[in-house]
């Protein structure tokens, strides 16, 4: 276990600096520069380079860039000037993961247990309407459902206030609206894995023995529906805390999401590298727990 | 009746407290913003919601005020008779610490803002000082600058150039002191959190939670407190227009602002007052240079771009995908005042720009292009057209292709771009067509920050490529002489110029509607900040 374990944590920092280095290449081959500007002369701009040291060798860079990520700095914006890009990230990403995690957290739930359900009721109307919502809820992006319930709840029967953020009141609409197609997809997704081990050998003999048709879901059928579903939820976290362009937008969310798009339109060098390597450490780290989870969860795998 | 007399005592008391309350009400609003500021650097501040809240905490020498230049720090001024000169006796005033603002914090924010090494965003404002631009590129030496204290409370201002400019110029937000020690302490990070600035204007930040609110409170320490009426303002940032609306309706902001009527008149329709500005100019810039040799043949050919301009319909075009904006039918909009008073009704111009479509017109003209230029129609190549990938600046230009198309027969491909790499092919002059802005100017076209100076070839780096030097020496006249009339009247002829020559592509100007609640009174509104919230108040009940 421990060698298995440190052997994909040097496999999570080669991939990481593999990353690194793809991404510093690939944003420096974009064209224009982030100093452009019709209203700022070019001597001004020149000077604006150099400041930011980005008038010297593209290798030369990336070198200055990997000594200071060793360090710990991971430098200052470029559009906001004079801030750390560790502050934005820092300001930034406890809402989006507070909210991402709140979101996933009642999406997991939720998704679960109208998947298992919709197993226990197949082909009758109780399963249909579930996979009704649940088709629905895969197939109406935010950016339509989202606006919708704002208008509903907060305009219309002022029950929830329609932006920002800061108290309970204000997460629940974009969480319900963040977690919504991972609740249709985690429904869908739990249905299937239940159905698939119901035709087990062990269920006919739980069956067999005499146990109560809750005692075998409880014990036997999610139990081993969750290998799985355990797949998906290191990215999901990864991804959900990373915040939501569209999400964090229509309910004026001062998360992460819009600096992932932001960034890259203005070219904000540090920040877009910065907020890469964040969320690949996220994601990496998620899927290493998660590969370590599943022997804990199911012990017939063998991490070696 | 000791127990009656307490128990009077008691309402009395509770009363008087409730009177004091009533009477210490607090003035507030909120108002929405679609973005959040960037810097509070007067220095690197670019964007019009850093510019504001600068202002709104800070203040130069003079201040605009309902487009009226007003002394702010400086009490008054002495001018040399070239207009080259200005002696400013300041005020003792304070910054919002309570130390002393001299005329020493001046000359050191010039010095700052055109620091050749720090590259500051807005050192261009800072070339209106004499040997300012050479001070940057390395030819002049810090002592050479124009803006020098004389001592505490007088300064001393040198213009590079004479003009009736140069005063309004003093009253941009660049211009705006920035305390020494704590700058020099700060360095580049001046400007960048709620602990990291100081002003010395009307408010004093109090909270600036990035991406989602800012909080100016009232600056005691303002030498004009007086004038002051609100005691709060909170912004919210990140506001889209749909969710503007809603927070609107709900009471969440007391104002906001929107290009598009769609949300404004809706609320207008609800109650809300609404007062509209004119923006920037849209524009369809042509390169005539052209982004290949063969397009730039016909791009510089004058009869060419005017068979362009009759091609377009702006009426169309402000009806349906710039919806908002008002069509172009000269250059000058019609806000801005000439000697007397508006510019518009003093110079009429009868042959401006078509607002419709001349589709006669236009083939003529492109078959006088044709002929100087010994080619046929089947020679027109493929132009392209170049904007930022947002849906409105497609949409646009979708309907000027087609309409080039329709009147012309000539073909044009769109190219949209993140912004920084369309900027990459303007500076590259990678372009036939691009759509753009540019702003309207403080005083008017003539400028600096006006429309009509991009276009002087006679200055280096120029983005674009027009060249005319009865053009130029309009814009030398008009931007030097220190008479009002010859201004406007070089000003009228530069118009004609720019209606006859096309020079670039005038599509509308933009509308910025301003919806607040109707109870919030406006005062000192002017063109360069739109509405200043500084001096707004709320109509008693």
């Amino acid at each position: 276990m421990l060698r298995y374990a440190l052997k994909r944590i040097g496999i999570a920092l080669l991939t990481i600096f593999a990353l690194t280095t793809i991404t510093f290449f690939l944003l420096h081959l974009l064209p224009g520069d982030p100093f452009l500007n019709i209203k700022v002369p070019v001597a001004i701009q020149e000077k604006q380079m150099a400041y930011y040291g980005l008038d010297k060798p593209i290798l030369q860079q990336y070198f200055i860039y990997l000594k200071n990520l060793l360090t710990g700095n991971l430098g200052t914006s470029l559009k906001y000037v004079g801030r750390n890009v560790t502050d934005i990230i820092a300001d930034f990403f406890p809402v989006s993961a507070a909210l991402g995690l709140i979101a996933l957290f009642f999406a997991e739930l939720i998704g679960m247990t109208f998947g298992i359900l919709s197993a226990q009721f197949k082909n009758r109307w109780p399963d249909y309407l579930l996979m009704f919502f649940a088709i629905l809820g895969i197939a109406l992006p935010s950016m339509v459902i989202g606006p919708l319930i704002r208008y509903f709840f907060g305009v219309e029967l002022r029950l929830l206030p329609v932006s920002g953020w800061g108290t309970p009141e204000q997460i629940i609409m974009p969480a319900f609206v963040l977690g919504l197609a991972t609740v249709a997809a985690n429904t869908r997704m739990m249905r299937a894995c239940m159905l698939a081990v119901t035709t087990q050998d062990y269920i006919k003999t739980a069956q067999a023995k005499g146990l109560t048709p809750t005692q075998i879901v409880m014990r036997h059928e999610l139990k081993n529906s969750l290998v799985p579903m355990l797949a998906g939820i290191g990215p999901a976290v990864a991804s959900v805390m990373m915040g939501s362009f569209v999400v964090e937008k229509i309910f004026v969310i001062p998360g992460l999401g819009k600096h992932f798009v932001n960034a890259v339109t203005t070219l904000d060098y540090p920040l877009i590298m910065s907020l890469t390597i964040f969320y690949g450490t996220i994601l990496v780290t998620m899927n290493l727990l998660v590969d370590l989870l599943y022997g804990v969860v199911d012990p017939r795998i063998r991490l070696d | 009746m000791k127990r009656y007399l307490a128990i009077l005592l008691a309402v009395t008391l509770l009363l008087t407290l409730t009177a004091g309350f009533a009477g210490a009400q607090v003035k507030e609003i909120t108002w929405a913003r679609s973005y959040d500021s960037t810097s509070l650097d007067p220095a690197e501040a670019s964007d019009d919601n850093s510019i504001n809240i600068v202002a709104y905490m800070g203040e130069g020498l003079v201040r605009l005020v309902d487009n009226e230049v007003v002394p702010g720090v400086a009490e008054n001024w002495d001018v040399s008779g070239d207009g080259m000169t200005y002696t400013f006796h300041l005020r003792r005033s304070t910054w919002s610490d309570g130390t002393p603002l001299t005329a020493y914090d001046f000359e050191y924010s010039v010095l700052r803002l055109i620091d050749p090494d720090a590259g500051h965003a807005q050192a261009l404002t800072g070339y209106i000082f004499k040997n300012a631009q050479a001070y940057v590129e390395g030819t002049a030496e810090a002592a050479d600058i124009g803006c020098k204290a004389l001592d505490e409370y007088t300064l001393e201002v040198q213009f590079e150039n004479t003009g009736l400019e140069n005063l309004y110029s003093l009253t941009k937000s660049m211009l705006i002191p920035v305390k020494r020690e704590l700058a020099e302490e700060l360095g580049a990070a001046y400007g960048s959190d709620t602990d990291k600035v100081l002003g010395n204007g009307p408010f004093v930040l109090v909270e600036w939670a990035h991406e989602d609110r800012i909080v100016l409170e009232k600056n005691p320490a303002y030498w004009n407190a007086g004038a002051i009426a609100m005691d709060r303002l909170t912004g919210l940032a990140n506001v889209a227009n749909d969710i503007a609306v809603e927070m609107m309706q709900t009471g969440v902001v007391d104002l906001c602002s929107f290009s598009d009527p769609m949300y404004s008149e809706q609320l207008v329709g609800e109650g809300f007052s609404e007062i509209t500005m004119n923006n920037p100019y849209q524009f369809l810039h042509i390169n005539e240079l052209g982004a290949t040799e063969e397009t730039g043949k016909f791009l510089s050919n004058t009869n060419f771009r005017r068979a362009l301009s009759s091609a377009l319909d702006r009426t169309a075009l402000t009806l349906s995908v710039l919806q908002g904006r008002e069509p172009a039918y000269r250059l000058v909009d019609p806000s801005k005042t000439g000697v007397n008073g508006k510019f518009v009704d003093e110079y009429p111009l009868d042959d401006g720009i078509n607002v419709t479509a001349d589709a006669q017109k236009a083939q003529t003209y492109l078959n006088l292009a044709l002929e100087e230029l010994g080619l046929t129609a089947d020679d027109i190549p493929v132009f392209t057209m170049l904007c930022y990938e947002s849906p409105t600046s497609q949409l646009a230009l979708q309907a000027c292709q087609d309409m080039f198309l329709t009147a012309l027969g000539i073909q044009c491909v769109i190219d949209p771009q993140p912004v920084q790499q369309m900027m990459g092919k303007v500076f590259s002059f990678d372009y036939d067509f691009w759509y753009g802005g540019l702003g309207t100017g403080q005083m008017d076209e003539l400028s600096d920050d006006g429309i009509l100076g991009y276009f002087d070839s006679s200055v280096e780096g120029q983005i674009f490529s027009y060249a005319n030097p009865t053009y130029n020496e309009l814009i030398a006249t008009g931007k030097t002489t220190l008479d009002l009339q010859v201004r406007k009247d070089t000003l009228f002829e530069l118009e004609k110029i720019f209606c006859d020559e096309v020079p670039t592509l005038l599509l509308g100007w933009t509308t910025l509607r301003y919806v607040y609640r109707s109870d919030i009174v406006l005062h000192g509104t002017n063109s360069a900040y739109g509405v200043d919230l500084a001096f707004i108040d709320l109509a008693a009940e």
